[in-house]
């Protein structure tokens, strides 16, 4: 496979393994797009990789597939911790989507888990081993293998891929090649365990790793993009470049799906739960009912009710008045509009949920255009669907009900506030880490079940409170702003208009863009990328103020400010260039919808496109004989 | 919870698993120690914690002689069990297990390796495709391209999957007259389960055609998804189809970034052979024209809609991942199409032989071939000795005797030998266990009418077996009777012998752990002699049993054939201790008399190794 012309100098050449079968993922990785532009250019010195003609006839009928290449179509299998997904090349969705349930673990003819263990009084099954809450009986693998029998994660996996194979593909599985999309850091030990599985029991030819990341970015139709995905067990944000995935500069977060799950769960216990009980939520509820319930109907605020909320609780954390307008916090009011008008610069639509009065009056001062006119009525009218549109969510209600069997009553019914399935989003990726948990009792509602937060809290901001703070402390969108900020100059350029949120939780309704616009604020608080917040910048831009008054005169003001108009309304054509191509203004935050990584494999096997790397079975099973 | 008692059987596939420890040196645990192992940390203050029970059993090892009645050896057996029994016995509470575990009826027999297959040491190979609801039999040519779902008539509820019924929308307004030979449209698909029809989406669908409905609904229901997948797609082949154009000389990679660093076409020298530069403007593959941007609108829609609507219109967790478009709501969901299924034929992973092939034809429930192992392998049942012995509630410290009948579906008579382990493993709370006769003779399988026309069997020289059995209840006296300690009761091809458990104390974990320690589960090893008669001629000619061939004379080799497996038998839960029944109690654990030829029911190391060469 690593024929090629030495002198044939490739920016990709370090990351050449010396053989397919102990090569990581992440070379793996390399090589399949080091393969493409081999492929494309025809190269002769590569006769040994496996060359696949690209024909152009291939693409111009999607969705059928002519037969004589069908041998060549490989199987798409997209590994989760939560769900498995499998399907054929050049589809539009996989055929199956398999979520592990810890019946899965249980033996073949037994109901249920059988007698092997424990039927809890909840009637919820126990797995294997069970750490903190017993989502590891809803994982087919874990990152952390400390605990982990491997021997078990193997006849798992096994069991579902035949259930994939005889249920759902129904394909022998020694015809087809596969294509398995790995998360960017998958564990070495399980990867050979799922190789050696799938060459023994299902043997197929050969396997290609991929990694989900830059299939995400493919399937956005992007080429470089940030991409977000938050996953089951841990949020991954992967710099994406020119279908390359930058490896050194990924973030992790073990805030994801499962977090969310939890935060749910103690809410729920909480509002319940007697006094002195110490119980743990997932003991009394079912881990099952709490993740369908909060799949149909957690969700997640708007930016900017998000922020009313906060400005809220800062009033309640200063022992000020709630639903006060006139006294807000000076340097967040400040901020706050400045960052709107900033926004409504870049992004020249109106958002909803305005706070008041002094925008209005800034913008009536600032611009008298007609454009601004326009623009204002038409966040009128966004205001008046925004208001409409609170008032149905503030009215809402829920009523749930769970089976209880812990408990005295053996199902117990909770009505909520249509508000409340929205603070578990909060506590798992917007708040800071060390946030106790509240409940959803009543009296919690108007602070928004979130505790609010003691003043020197406020003061300090969410670092600095956790002692040994990794990632995981930051709230996402700082984690992305962060990964963001670390990236190199022109990577971080390309991505900042291309970030891509996917994963099982993204599929929340709000949240992609609630964590766009926390990151637009973040930046716009900063003053640009930069790590560190300026404090002092209303005192420094009044004092700059004073010393220009004092030395301009009126004229030179006034010039000043046509500057100023000049300069934006250079934006605004720049922003409209843009815009009429279809794309947006350089250092605009944008954020891009995903088909997901699983199509992004579909569309990439479609083309025909071979990775170089293909651990192949034979030589797999020579090298890896026991 | 399951019911009592009940028999599994482990697949042998599962001895000789690859060692994943031998791959990768990143494994922190070795798969060779079963992690139930480090799981027994219980509070001290249980009333059956370990350390209490080994010092009360120290203290009653020397007075009771379990076996043979030799002191010494039975010491030191004890603190075998301790070192090498966990690692060789087979735990059925390891996590493992539950995956090598079948019931006799789920696994198959090679007839040439001698061996049991499980599901998962066989290779499946498709026959033909069905559609389970119509049983139309889908060619193999376009199972793939109908997404492996029946494309004529057969859908499926997507809220209770039921199936779907087509009927008129406005039955009582129809053509009087037509009703009976064609009613009028349009038609919905109505679910008579759950009364859910195609009318109730949002835009509702309504057919036109009682027939045909397949093609009828991929006309009403466009995907949006479809059309974003095949607008990336053309986009990703225009590129590509562009980029093979100019891309023909220099590496693509490397070029792109000379031109992103240096501008055109000067880092291209050395490699962009004789069409330098001409190409690199171009090379620029670009993204997708106009990208899908998220939409905060959009989302909040959404929640709006989720406010309104409610917690019943949205669609639940096993209805959002039947359908590929994952809906949210209720209102989105379409009706699916059966799924077809398949009839397999099975070989056996090893030698390559079909253990199972059905007919081809759909309508048929025949097979060619079937090996199942209920016609090789001995069955294992298992029965109260004593009516009193409820299965959920064993009593601890009290002996409860079970019937154990080792069934013999073969011809040839066998000589079986059951081992199990004197301690149940696995557990920090073992009962004891001891198999009275664990070696003997089960008979052939015989015609009912040879048996009777036979009188003498060489197989059952303990006729005496066949007398009445003692009567439940008289204890005392049945304990000291001496069939006890020798074949319980023989017949025609099944012999039974006693098994003895005597659980411990054990406390109820089931609501402060994850296992439930009062389960009682018996690991037996059973290893299987005959001599067989091997015919060389056709060897999977025959479609069931081995061939009985009694009369036939020197064409016929014999060979003997031995294979053994592990088996799980669920005896039942031990119950909460019993006032008066104690483990210090001497003669409770009736033992066998001195003499006789009881062993060990450790397995010995020489008793293993056959398993593995038997394989190879």
């Amino acid at each position: 496979m690593s024929s090629r012309d030495p002198t044939k100098l490739s920016p990709n050449a370090p990351y050449k393994p010396s053989s397919s079968s102990s090569s990581s993922h992440h070379a793996h990785h390399h090589h399949h797009h080091h393969h493409r532009s081999t492929n494309l250019s025809a190269n002769p010195t590569s006769s040994t990789t496996p060359q696949s003609r690209f024909s152009t006839s291939a693409f111009s009928s999607p969705g059928s597939s002519s037969s004589l290449h069908q041998v060549d179509e490989p199987l798409i299998f997209e590994l989760g911790t939560r769900f498995f997904r499998a399907g054929f090349s050049n589809e539009s969705s996989p055929r199956c989507k398999i979520g592990i349930t810890p019946e899965m673990y249980g033996r073949v003819g037994l109901k249920g888990r059988g007698g092997t263990r424990m039927n809890r009084r909840t009637g919820e099954a126990a797995g294997p081993r069970i750490r903190n809450t017993g989502s590891e009986e809803w994982e087919l693998w874990t990152s952390d293998l400390r605990l982990k029998d491997l021997g078990v994660v193997e006849d798992l996996m096994e069991r579902v891929l035949r259930e994939a194979y005889n249920k759902y593909l129904l394909i022998e599985s020694k015809s087809k090649r596969l294509i398995i999309i790995l998360p960017p850091i998958f564990p070495t030990a399980i990867q050979n365990t799922l190789s050696h599985l799938l060459f023994l029991h299902f043997q197929p030819p050969a396997i290609t790793y991929l990694s989900s990341p830059v299939l995400s970015c493919l399937a956005a139709g992007l080429r470089s993009a940030l991409v977000v995905d938050i996953g089951w067990q841990e949020t991954t944000i992967t710099p994406v470049y020119e279908l390359r995935p930058l490896t050194s500069f990924i973030k992790f977060s073990s805030r994801g799906a499962k977090s969310l799950v939890e935060v749910f769960g103690q809410l729920l216990w909480n509002t319940i739960k007697p006094a002195g009980d110490d119980e743990s939520w997932w003991r009394i509820f079912n881990w099952a009912e709490v993740e369908d319930l909060l799949a149909r109907f957690g969700w997640c605020r708007g930016v900017e009710a998000a922020r009313e909320v906060g400005r809220q609780r800062a009033r309640m954390a200063f022992g000020m008045a709630v639903g006060d307008d006139e006294e807000k916090k000076e340097g967040g009011e400040g901020e706050d509009v400045d960052a709107k008008g900033e926004r409504r610069e870049v992004k020249g639509e109106g958002d909803e949920a305005v706070g008041g009065e002094e925008e209005e009056e800034e913008v009536v001062e600032e611009e008298k255009d007609a454009i601004t006119e326009r623009a204002r009525l038409k966040k009128e009218q966004a205001d008046l669907k925004a208001q409409k549109r609170r008032e149905v969510i503030s009215d809402a209600k829920v009523e749930l009900e769970f089976k209880t069997p812990l408990l005295e009553n053996k199902k117990t019914k909770m009505k909520l506030p249509f508000d409340a399935m929205s603070a578990p989003v909060e506590y798992a990726f917007f708040l800071p880490s060390w946030t106790k948990v509240q409940s959803f009792k009543d009296e919690e509602r108007e602070k928004g079940y979130v505790p609010v937060p003691a003043v020197e809290e406020l003061m300090e901001g969410c670092q600095g409170r956790a002692e040994y703070e990794d990632e995981s402390e930051y709230t996402l969108p700082y984690l992305v702003f962060l990964a963001l900020l670390h990236c190199p100059v022109d990577v971080r350029a390309a991505c900042i208009p291309r970030i891509v949120i996917t994963g099982g939780a993204a599929g929340m309704p709000g949240l992609k863009s609630r964590i766009l616009g926390d990151l637009r604020e973040f930046v716009e608080d900063r003053g640009g990328w930069e790590l560190v917040k300026r404090r002092n910048k209303k005192g420094e831009e009044r004092r700059k103020e004073l010393t220009e008054k004092r030395e301009k005169g009126e004229e030179q003001k006034a010039k000043e400010k046509k500057e100023r108009e000049m300069l934006q309304s250079e934006k605004e054509k720049l922003r409209d260039k843009y815009e009429k191509s279809g794309g947006v203004a350089p250092g605009t935050i944008r954020g891009v919808e995903t088909m997901g990584p699983w199509i992004g494999g579909s569309i990439l096997s479609g083309a025909r496109i071979k990775g170089t790397v293909e651990v192949e079975r034979e030589k797999f099973m020579s090298s890896h004989r026991a | 919870m399951s019911s009592f008692p009940y028999i599994h059987i482990s697949c042998p596939c599962n001895e000789d698993r690859p060692q994943t420890l031998t791959i990768d040196s990143a494994r922190p645990i070795s798969p060779s120690k079963s992690p139930s192992k480090y799981n027994f940390n219980f509070p001290p203050d249980a009333p059956g914690s370990p350390t209490k029970k080994r010092t009360l059993l120290a203290g009653f090892n020397p007075s009771v002689s379990f076996d043979s009645g030799n002191l010494g050896l039975d010491l030191d057996d004890d603190d075998e069990l301790t070192d090498e029994d966990d690692e060789n016995n087979f735990d059925p509470r390891n996590p493992r297990s539950a995956f090598s575990l079948f019931p006799i009826e789920n696994l198959l027999y090679c007839e040439d390796c001698h061996q049991i297959r499980c599901p998962r040491c066989v290779q499946d190979e498709i026959v033909c495709w069905y559609c389970p609801s119509c049983l139309f039999e889908v060619p193999s040519s376009t199972v793939k391209s109908d997404g492996n779902r029946c494309t004529r008539n057969c859908y499926l509820c997507p809220v209770c999957t039921a199936l779907l019924a087509v009927i008129p929308v406005n039955p009582s307004s129809g053509h009087p007259n037509a009703h009976s030979d064609h009613p009028a449209g349009p038609f919905n698909l109505f679910c008579s389960h759950c009364h859910w029809t195609t009318s109730d989406l949002s835009p509702p669908i309504q057919l036109e055609k009682p027939t045909s409905i397949s093609a009828q609904l991929s006309k009403l229901t466009p995907s949006s998804r479809d059309a974003e997948f095949i607008r990336l797609k053309q986009h990703y082949a225009q590129q590509l189809g562009n980029a093979q154009e100019d891309f023909t000389n220099s590496p693509a990679a490397l070029t792109r970034l000379m031109g992103l660093y240096t501008g055109l076409g000067s880092g291209t020298g050395g490699h962009g052979g004789g069409r330098k530069g001409r190409g690199v403007k171009k090379l620029e593959m670009k993204e997708v024209d106009r990208p899908r941007e998220i939409n905060e609108e959009q989302e909040l829609e959404i929640v709006e809609r989720m406010a309104i609507e409610g917690l019943d219109a949205t669609t639940n967790a096993r209805q959002r991942l039947s359908q590929p478009h994952e809906p949210r709501f209720l209102s989105e969901l379409t009706p699916t199409a059966v799924l077809l299924r398949t009839k397999r034929s099975k070989r056996c992973r090893a030698c390559r032989h079909i253990l199972v092939k059905p007919e081809s034809k759909v309508q048929t429930t025949r097979f060619r071939i079937r090996l199942v192992a209920l016609n090789y392998i001995p069955s294992l049942t298992i029965k109260r000795l004593d009516s009193s012995i409820t299965w959920n509630n064993l009593v601890p410290h009290k002996t409860h005797r079970f019937l154990l009948t080792v069934t013999n579906p073969l011809f040839d008579p066998i000589s079986v030998s059951l081992l199990t382990p004197r301690k149940t493993p696995g557990t920090a709370f073992a009962s004891k266990v001891t198999i009275l006769c664990p070696e003997f003779e089960v008979g052939a399988n015989t015609d009912v009418w040879d048996d009777a026309l036979m009188s003498t069997k060489p197989a059952a020289p303990a006729s005496s077996g066949i007398s009445t059995p003692p009567v439940a209840g008289s204890f005392t006296s049945f304990s000291k009777d001496p069939k006890m300690s020798t074949v319980y009761e023989q017949k025609r091809n099944y012999t039974s012998v006693v098994i003895e458990v005597v659980p411990p104390e054990i406390p109820d974990t089931r609501e402060t752990r994850i296992r439930d320690e009062r389960l009682l589960e018996i690991p037996i090893y059973v290893r299987v002699e005959f001599e067989a008669e091997v015919d060389r001629d056709d060897e999977e000619g025959g479609g069931g049993k081995p061939s009985h061939s009694g009369a036939s004379g020197g064409a016929v080799q014999r060979e003997r054939v031995e294979y053994s497996y592990w088996c799980v038998v669920g005896v039942g839960r031990v119950g909460d201790p019993v006032e008066g029944v104690v483990a210090s109690e001497p003669n409770t654990p009736v033992r066998t008399p001195v003499g006789t030829p009881v062993k060990a029911p450790r397995t010995p190391a020489a008793m293993r190794t056959p398993l593995r060469q038997v394989r190879s």
